[in-house]
């Protein structure tokens, strides 16, 4: 016989909360019996239930109250350095964002030791040939391209015309 | 009450809005006030020393409307009503004060770290923008000028800080995709780093400085961002997915 100690028992044992329509398959009762169970437990504030999507099926998610929410704010940060994606205006490109290259390389040990270019993965549209034939003065790529406005010695316009 | 001091929340709020914004937050009391206010909060030597400019301003209007006023009908004054100052007291007025105003400025430069009335409105902007503020408008009746007053709530900052971890998150997840599928090819002396097909594209050659690219180890890059996300996913499973779309 299945009832709410069972299922509390089972919501209790899965970090993070299980999802409703899990439950009822498990315990092998139908999603009538489930619910009605799971409303009894949601009267004694035992549970909290939220929406979610679930595998593409809209579905409850179930957590005991008493499960407090697991500390994860020191994840913010990598060494000192606190998330570079907070208060960031540019385009975020993730894969060529210099700040969270950066950021990911706090995470080393010892930052010192890797060797990177901060993210410039992408060829400055002025290099590319039809570009500088209409356009000779468009070197604004690091803020259209790249998501940041300032290099690191914070010049923000960079003659390449003297590199070509 | 939040605790600036605390490194999550200071490394919060210096991303956001910078060293100046923390002092902001730090010196406001609780309640209303105008931006201007908070500028009097922040530098009260500049402030002294403006409204004293103000003052010697409008002493030198008196000055000058006196003397055209004597000018004009010198032979005419009844002398029925006597002024409050002498013109001789508002000159040695204006004097003092223009020297006091040299002395402020003086202490503002060595003692304050000016917060300009612009930085402090778009620190308020920013701070609102992330629903830290409310923000009341005020319109006069009388000039239809419009007075902002803001109030700090910084009840949402768990809220807010969650949306960072899974802002991060996100991005860390794009970074580990492009990363797992690409070879990379950086310039020896740190111009650019291409992938294998737009160094192709370059003939291998570095597009800024012309030297040969060489190909680029990014195996400790891949398990730095393995471990992260993975310390983010069994922190809290049903936030961080493994299938998360981003």
């Amino acid at each position: 016989m299945v009832d709410e100690k069972v299922v509390l028992n089972l919501v209790k044992s899965t970090p993070g909360g299980k999802h409703q329509n899990e439950i009822w398959k498990e315990l092998g009762i139908d999603s009538r019996k489930c619910s009605r169970l799971l409303s009894k437990l949601l009267e004694q504030n035992l549970v909290t239930r939220e929406s979610v999507v679930y595998n593409k099926v809209r579905t409850y998610l179930i957590k005991a109250v008493d499960e407090e929410a697991p500390d994860t704010n020191h994840l913010l940060f990598a060494g000192d350095v606190f998330s570079p994606c907070t208060g960031c205006v540019g385009n975020c490109v993730p894969e060529a964002c210099p700040a969270l290259t950066i950021w990911i390389m706090s995470l080393h040990d010892n930052p010192e030791e890797l060797d990177g270019c901060y993210g410039f993965t992408k060829i400055p549209e002025i290099f590319i040939e039809e570009n500088y034939e209409t356009d000779p003065g468009s070197a604004d790529y690091l803020t259209s391209e790249n998501g940041f406005e300032q290099n690191e010695s914070g010049e923000q316009d960079i003659d390449f015309s003297e590199a070509i | 009450m939040v605790d600036y001091n605390d490194p999550l929340i200071n490394g919060y709020f210096k991303r956001l809005i910078g060293e100046n914004g923390i002092t902001l937050l730090k010196t406001i009391p609780e309640g209303e006030h105008t931006d201007e206010e908070m500028y009097a909060m922040l530098n009260p030597i500049r402030k002294k020393a403006s409204d004293l400019k103000v003052q010697t301003k409008l002493l030198k209007d008196e000055l000058k409307a006196r003397e055209k006023k004597k000018s004009s009908d010198d032979e005419e004054t009844d002398e029925t009503e006597i002024p409050e100052k002498t013109i001789e007291e508002i000159e040695e007025e204006i004097q003092r004060n223009e020297i006091e105003i040299n002395e402020l400025k003086e202490e503002a430069e060595e003692k304050e770290e000016e917060i300009g009335l612009n930085e402090i409105r778009k620190i308020l902007f920013i701070l609102s923008e992330n629903n830290f503020t409310i923000c009341k408008r005020e319109r006069d009746t009388n000039s239809g000028w419009l007075t902002f007053r803001w109030q700090l709530n910084l009840v949402d900052i768990e809220h807010r800080l969650e949306r960072e971890k899974r802002k991060l998150y996100r991005n860390l997840l794009r970074r580990q995709e492009y990363e797992k599928e690409n070879l990379f090819y950086i310039c020896p002396s740190h111009c650019v780093r291409l992938t294998f097909d737009e160094s192709t594209e370059m003939e291998f050659m570095c597009p800024l400085c012309g030297d040969n690219l060489i190909y680029e180890e990014n195996e400790i890059i891949k398990e730095l961002l393995e471990k992260r996300i993975g310390e983010f996913q069994t922190a809290n499973p049903s936030m961080f997915r493994k299938d998360e779309r981003y």
